[in-house]
């Protein structure tokens, strides 16, 4: 079942590098882990920085606004205590943030008519806007007067897109779009299928438990956010540092494997890193792109680990760590995939998806 | 002799290490070096030239939050060094851990029924 959502994701983010989905509670200090995700790209040019303050400025603004609205989330009853998500996905021509937040329904033909009303205006009229309902200083409640939307139209010049879904008790869920468009101004309806396809992603996570989702190049820049998500989660949730050490030490042998042996997507060692909690389990799964010689070494063993019981796999990582002292290679002892097995509370799974005629998307799921 | 300290400066994914013939040697913090072979050579280095040398007593520190399973290698060729010596019976490992972390307890166990040097496992106070 894991294996099929990996393969879900990889194919809905295929296009994209890199792409982040958290869902779950939100925290303050999740801001810098989400900007550093954001700048992992290897090949940024100069005349990119400017746009990526930009995109910075756009991911924080929606990200804060998800915190605005995160008291919200205890007040409901019979709804899950991490309803909200926050997406960010980079194409090579666009960027593109979905938020997902619970908001009041008193709140919400208000929130309607600033948005319909933002996205009326020219960019002249934006900025005039936003100045006059800066000097009035119509503060709402939560200190925003829909200020930070002004702004996010103003830097993303695309109209803002949006759904309300209802919720029940007095409280509606609130899908909010925000896109950059690369070069091509004025084409407004580039990313519109996002919303609705950012929809789906999120009943997926929700019905696989899953919270967290990363595409991209995967390096130490990538693992150590992650490894603070996986921390703040697992740590917060279950209060088990058995359970988290375990975690940590899976995710910290797959990213480094796909480090290692991943084939570059376009630039860098692409892959994907997912994080869930199911049934008071964590599972981790990890997948990337190989080649065939690969496939069948990996296949083989993968094949014999799962065969071993724990014991067994101790002792074949005690002769395997032995042996290292004699191999030529520095770099691959091949202990990183028999600690994985031995970290699992379960026998790992795998599978080997084809991509295109001579590659395949390894992947793996791990149940701690 | 005249073995100097090694020192080497914590990082977002290395840890500090610190190794004397004094006292207080340590390894500290994460180790997740994507390349666990630059990071571990000097410290072997400094392993190798203490191991030859007549020192009677050597207590070294180990506290990890995280390690790599490469990290674990080179762990594992430091304490092998060590086993060598003719002084091994002098050496002690003080292996540090989160309370409750089994994982980390279970990777230390693992090293430890690999050589001869004293292991002396200790939870750290919350």
């Amino acid at each position: 079942m894991y294996l099929d959502t990996l393969k879900y994701f990889f194919d809905r983010t295929y296009s994209q590098n890199p792409a982040f989905i958290y869902r779950g509670e939100f925290e303050d200090y999740f801001t810098g882990l989400i900007l550093d995700m954001a700048e992992i790209r290897n090949d940024v040019s100069p005349q990119e920085n400017a746009l990526n303050r930009k995109v910075s400025f756009m991911l924080v603004e929606c990200f804060q606004n998800i915190l605005r609205h995160a008291e919200n989330i205890g007040q409901i009853q019979d709804v899950r205590d991490d309803e909200g998500m926050f997406c960010f996905k980079n194409f090579s021509d666009g960027f593109v943030i979905n938020s997902v937040n619970v908001i009041k329904n008193e709140e919400v033909d208000k929130l309607k008519s600033l948005v319909l009303q933002v996205n009326s205006m020219t960019e002249d009229d934006l900025k005039n806007y936003y100045l006059e309902r800066l000097e009035k200083n119509v503060l709402s409640g939560k200190g925003g007067a829909g200020l930070g939307l002004i702004e996010l139209a103003r830097k993303s010049g695309q109209k803002i897109l949006y759904q309300i879904e209802p919720l029940g008790n007095g409280f509606s869920l609130f899908h909010q779009q925000v896109t950059l468009i690369l070069g091509k101004e004025g084409i407004q309806d580039r990313f519109k299928d996002e919303l609705e396809e950012n929809n789906k992603v999120y009943s997926r996570m929700i019905k696989d438990g899953l919270h967290l989702v990363y595409k991209g190049d995967v390096s130490n820049r990538s693992l150590l956010p992650i490894l603070d998500f996986l921390r703040a989660h697992v740590g917060k949730s279950s209060k088990l540092t058995k359970r988290l050490s375990r975690a940590a030490h899976v995710l910290i042998e797959v990213s480094q494997n796909i480090t290692k042996s991943g084939l570059n997507l376009e630039t860098g060692n692409a892959g994907i890193i997912m994080l869930g909690e199911k049934n008071g389990r964590t599972v981790i799964l990890s997948g990337n792109l190989i080649g065939l010689s690969d496939k069948i070494l990996l296949e083989e063993k993968l094949g014999y680990l799962v065969s071993l019981d724990p014991s067994e796999l101790s002792e074949l990582h005690k002769r395997t760590l032995q042996a290292s002292l004699r191999f030529e290679s520095k770099y691959n002892s091949g202990l990183g995939l028999i600690e994985i097995a031995k970290a699992g509370s379960e026998p790992v799974s795998f599978d080997f998806y084809p991509i295109g005629s001579d590659r395949f998307l390894y992947a793996l799921a791990v149940v701690i | 002799m005249s073995l100097e300290p090694l020192f080497i400066q914590a990082k977002e994914d290395t840890p500090e290490v610190y190794l004397s013939i004094s006292e207080g040697s340590r390894i500290r913090g994460r180790s997740l070096p994507e390349n666990a072979y630059e990071f571990y050579k000097p410290i072997l280095e400094w392993v190798t030239q203490f191991s030859s040398a007549n020192i009677k007593e050597f207590t070294l520190e180990i506290c990890f939050d995280y390690f790599n399973s490469s990290s674990g290698r080179y762990l594992y060729e430091m304490l092998h060094r060590l086993d060598n010596s003719a002084n091994k019976n002098y050496y002690k490992i003080l292996w540090k851990y989160e309370k409750d972390d089994d994982l980390m307890i279970e990777r230390g166990e693992a090293l430890q029924s690999l050589c001869s040097i004293s292991f002396q496992f200790i939870e750290l106070s919350s």
